[in-house]
């Protein structure tokens, strides 16, 4: 199987990225014009109006989509990793779900904000706390199966949602968001005073997770050869498990849940570059970036002045370059 | 050095923030009691007697249209938007908007007043079994469409000349609440349900551009929009800077009042949200289009006056 050179197509990925960057700068529902003058002069404001629309609309858009598709990203590498298994995503583990509760909660009595540390905090946890119990009931069952941990997963990911459902119908608060935001994200409420939590808690997240990438490689061989080559599975699973709700912690208290990404872009990446996952993290952080950044840029112009949830593109321009890369490459998921 | 980075730090604020002065905060508030209802007076309907003697007026307003043409004491039921408070003692027999057809049946009316609206339809066709006169009125989401829905009220209830009477007195009304301003605020609707991730604009046909209009205020999103009611977008409505935001009140509260809704992206943007210039009208008086329209119209002409000074 042809594989691509991870340097060329990291020079490729930051090529697309680049030109989504500016695509995404120019387009948008207002006409601005001379984009890139009121880009480079961010402190003159000759056209006030324009000035807005770039540096207080699209800017925190376009830094907010990037993010979070690499955090996207990033997480479904951590929960493939983690759980040795291909199926696993962030909304599949019940991580995400655990992070809106988390969030949720944390909002509804008065402790934190969405848009703060605090909310990242709280994801983060839930997120966590979530996950642990989908391992911890999927794996009571010694002949616990790959579909054991999934089915475990939807049903932790169901009852969490359910959670959020009832405690946004019976809050019905301003600051709780809405049923929708929960569950299918939206970059339309993210401000520039919303980047600062969510950068910090992303490049923290990242670090954690490139550390602990090499480790998911012994993981992927399964436990008994990890601990016969003096790994302890144990501490990289719950290492991994900690990246990834961290990631998710900070991407569902931003946008909410954005499904699909998390487990499109590190198969998009593997299919690539094989199985490595230090490799699959890093190209799966640029692919989840470009995946988000293009869908959303489509959100808010394809049917402009109106706005398309963004759930609904990400899997449109998602899903359409998995199936192609599953019908012509054939998929490596074990180092060898 | 270090206040090369002390500068950069600065100016990296300043751009995240918006490097904004300290605003000038003019929002105001339109409340049911604020309002009064154009009322017949005794000598108007004393001419006739309306030809039932038990009504239930479930289509939007329509229950304070009878009480303005002097029929309160025939309304055994009300919907959930006619909130004039001279119906205060009138027992609501909805739940939110949905007919609740044994409370109607309970009731005895001999009419029921639906319109377009009314639902759902299960419950008017049970109403309409149990052998009760039900009358579809016509809806109104203009100014003009105030007058046919009195008209069709009153020859339902066999008021006709009350009603064309009642006409008379709320356009008379209307026009003197209809003062043009010297220079026309630039104004957009929002219609606003944070809570449920509503955030709508309002475009030609909302209701709120005729209100605008007779005020002699522009509707800005009117003259952008395509449809009457438009997704919200922060790019749009930074483009068409509106100077006052106009909203209902139980939408504004569900985005976190004033200070919520200037923190939306584009809000915060334009000329009304840098300036907290929001007026809000409670949600089922901004467009009863009514017997309380001329008052509110005349309140809102007032505050618009006072906040674009």
């Amino acid at each position: 199987m042809h594989r691509v050179s991870s340097r060329r197509g990291a020079f490729v990925s930051i090529a697309i990225l680049l030109a989504l960057i500016s695509i995404s700068f120019t387009l948008g529902a207002a006409h601005v014009d001379n984009v890139w003058n009121v880009l480079l002069h961010p402190m003159r404001h000759s056209d006030q109006s324009g000035h807005d629309i770039i540096w207080n609309i699209r800017f925190p858009r376009i830094v907010a989509a990037l993010l979070i598709g690499a955090t996207l990203g990033a997480a479904g590498v951590m929960a493939q990793g983690a759980c040795n298994n291909p199926l696993a995503e962030p909304s599949i583990l019940g991580t995400s779900a655990g992070a809106a509760t988390g969030v949720l909660l944390g909002v509804l009595v008065g402790a934190v904000s969405i848009g703060s540390f605090g909310a990242v905090v709280c994801g983060a946890l839930g997120g966590f706390l979530a996950t642990m119990l989908t391992f911890t009931l999927a794996s009571r069952r010694s002949s616990a199966s790959s579909m054991t941990l999934v089915i475990v997963g939807i049903a932790v990911s169901a009852m969490l949602a359910a959670v959020v459902g009832v405690a946004t119908s019976i809050a019905s608060r301003a600051d709780a968001r809405s049923l929708s935001f929960w569950n299918f994200g939206s970059m339309a409420l993210v401000t520039n005073k919303d980047l600062i939590a969510l950068a910090v808690s992303v490049v923290a997240g990242l670090i954690i997770a490139a550390r602990i990438a090499p480790s998911l490689d012994v993981l992927s061989l399964g436990d008994d050869s990890a601990r016969h080559r003096g790994f302890d599975s144990r501490i990289i699973r719950f290492v991994a498990l900690g990246a990834l709700s961290l990631l998710v912690g900070a991407s569902v208290s931003t946008v909410g849940s954005i499904a699909f990404v998390g487990l499109a872009a590190p198969h998009i990446a593997r299919f690539l570059y094989g199985p490595t996952n230090r490799t699959v993290l890093f190209h799966g952080a640029l692919i989840g970036a470009a995946i988000v950044l293009a869908a959303d840029t489509a959100a808010r112009t394809v049917a402009s002045p109106n706005e398309l949830p963004i759930g609904l593109l990400t899997s449109l321009i998602g899903a359409p370059v998995l199936i192609a890369l599953v019908s012509t490459r054939s998929s490596v998921w074990k180092i060898s | 050095m270090r206040k090369v980075h002390l500068l950069i730090a600065t100016l990296m604020l300043c751009v995240l923030s918006g490097c904004g002065g300290e605003p000038r905060v003019d929002s105001a508030q339109i409340h049911d009691s604020d309002v009064t209802s154009v009322t017949l007076s005794a000598d108007e309907i004393s001419l006739e007697v309306p030809t039932s003697k038990r009504v239930i007026a479930l289509a939007n307003g329509a229950a304070e249209i009878v009480a303005a043409l002097g029929l309160k004491n025939i309304l055994v039921g009300r919907d959930i938007a006619s909130t004039d408070a001279q119906l205060l003692s009138v027992p609501i027999v909805t739940s939110g908007h949905q007919v609740i057809p044994e409370k109607i049946i309970a009731a005895h009316p001999d009419v029921v007043l639906i319109d377009a609206s009314t639902g759902p339809q299960s419950a008017i066709d049970q109403i309409v079994a149990s052998g009760i006169s039900v009358k579809k009125i016509p809806e109104s989401w203009t100014l003009v469409d105030i007058s046919p829905k009195v008209l069709a009220i009153g020859d339902a209830l066999g008021v006709s000349s009350g009603a064309t009477a009642l006409n008379t007195r709320i356009q008379a009304e209307i026009q003197r609440a209809s003062v043009h301003m010297k220079k026309a605020p630039r104004m957009v609707f929002l219609y606003l349900r944070g809570t449920s991730s509503i955030y709508l604009m309002g475009g030609p046909g909302s209701g709120a551009d005729s209100l605008l209009d007779a005020i002699g205020a522009r509707d800005v999103g009117a003259e952008v929009m395509p449809h009457p009611f438009n997704t919200l977008t922060a790019e749009a409505l930074a483009q068409i800077n509106p100077e006052i935001i106009l909203v209902m009140t139980k939408g504004l509260e569900s985005v976190g009042g004033v200070t919520g809704l200037v923190a939306l992206p584009g809000v915060g943007q334009t000329d009304a949200g840098k300036n907290s210039r929001i007026i809000a009208v409670d949600d089922s008086l901004l467009l009863s289009f009514g017997p309380r329209t001329p008052s509110m119209l005349a309140l809102l002409s007032k505050e618009i006056m006072k906040v674009a000074a």
